[in-house]
């Protein structure tokens, strides 16, 4: 008596069915050698699961319309909410151990050994067509824009989704837009040029010569966190006066960024200008 | 690093990469500048939908490491502390502005930045 060959559209059906079911927007399945033949050296899905035969990725979890649409940026400062997507992609890859019997890993979300991530999961959500990369940075896709995204690494030799035909960045109102004035709304609310982190041009419906000043970026995004404290610290401990480093240490700005840290789940992303004015999944952000 | 994860025999093993390891300031001052403009800091051309050819990948550590002839330890110090080190706490301080200025313009209905970089941002 030999195993019956399952059918692997059906299996693949079923999770990734699953996993809308509980909330992700957006399910697919990527090819590990697709995303290996343009990670960096170390960054390939087999160095992390030696097993790997199909990548899953979910997104989901964005910001909420209110939020979007509030006067107060702190407002934004405290919805990144990342983690429910890292948790989703922990109960996707404990049923597939569990009912089917393959391994699973939920690629973490940390930080690797050198402050790197551990997969470029903006990488895996292109091969596998969860969405495409943005002038501004973060992955869109074009029905809902800005999401989160997890990545499970798995045995299961699911059929493989392709990428998207067509990037959803540039959107054609940014085309337009650009042709009339050189910009984008991403790179007119934050130019690198002009004190903030993005550049770049649009050629033939293309981003090209995109630049991205991450350094600071972090300075917004982790505005109220590690990073910030760490410039805080670095501030206090080279202060020679007792009361002045008991003034930076109590005041406003540290307390919240202690605050912030202690509230991580909530604070994973704490700038979100280039994403607010950005045309794509807008209506996705307009209600009544 | 090798494409499998592996140290290379010249590369230390992943504990040591792990490990506490605090660069030479002066090896610091030499070499930031080079690392942070072959790393992934600042971005040009990185993205995936890119043809062959125009995309540009930054390089790993180890990459570095091997080109400028140094310890891939010291270099991703030299770069994670570089990182960190490019903006000081008043460019967090300037965000606050930043953010208040971006949201407004949005609510006004435009998409233009009245930030426009005012105050100047700060750099080391």
């Amino acid at each position: 008596m030999t195993d019956v060959e399952p059918d692997w559209q059906m299996v693949k059906s079923e999770v990734l069915s699953g996993a809308l079911k509980r909330g992700a927007a957006v399910a697919r399945v990527g090819d590990p050698d697709a995303l290996a033949a343009i990670a960096a050296p170390g960054q390939a899905p087999v160095d992390l699961l030696p097993q790997v035969r199909s990548i899953i990725v979910l997104g989901g979890s964005a910001p909420r319309a209110g939020e979007w649409h509030s006067p107060r940026p702190e407002v934004m400062e405290t919805v990144g909410t990342a983690d429910r997507m890292a948790a989703l992609g922990s109960a996707v890859a404990r049923r597939i151990e569990d009912e089917l019997g393959y391994y699973a890993l939920n690629v973490p979300t940390a930080t690797d050994q050198d402050d790197k991530p551990f997969l470029d999961f903006t990488a895996a959500a292109v091969i596998s067509g969860a969405g495409s990369p943005s002038l501004a940075g973060p992955v869109l896709h074009p029905e809902h824009g800005f999401l989160y995204f997890t990545v499970i690494l798995t045995s299961l030799p699911l059929p493989a989704d392709e990428p998207l035909d067509a990037p959803a960045c540039p959107a054609p109102s940014c085309v337009e837009m650009y042709d009339e004035r050189g910009l984008t709304p991403c790179t007119d609310v934050c130019n690198i040029d002009d004190g903030g982190c993005l550049g770049g041009q649009i050629q033939e419906g293309l981003v090209i010569g995109r630049r991205y000043d991450s350094n600071r970026c972090r300075s917004r995004v982790y505005h109220y966190w590690i990073p910030g404290y760490q410039a805080v610290l670095d501030r206090v401990l080279s202060e020679p006066d007792a009361e002045r480093r008991k003034m930076m240490l109590y005041g406003s700005y540290f307390t919240r960024t202690m605050w912030s840290i202690t509230y991580s789940n909530v604070s994973q992303g704490q700038c979100f200008e280039c994403m607010r004015v950005c045309p794509v999944g807008a209506e996705q952000r307009a209600l009544r | 690093m090798t494409g499998s994860g592996q140290p290379s025999p010249s590369q230390p093993a992943r504990g040591e990469l792990t490990g506490f390891h605090v660069v030479d300031p002066e090896l610091y001052r030499q070499h930031r500048a080079q690392i942070v403009r072959m790393s992934n800091s600042h971005q040009v051309d990185i993205n995936e939908f890119l043809p062959d050819g125009v995309r540009k990948r930054a390089m790993t550590d180890a990459e570095i490491a091997e080109r400028l002839g140094l310890d891939v330890r010291d270099v991703t110090e030299i770069r994670v502390v570089a990182e960190h080190d490019e903006y000081p706490i008043e460019e967090y301080e300037a965000s606050a502005r930043f953010k208040d200025a971006a949201s407004a313009s949005y609510r006004e209905g435009g998409v233009k930045n009245l930030y426009g970089g005012r105050p100047a941002p700060t750099k080391r």
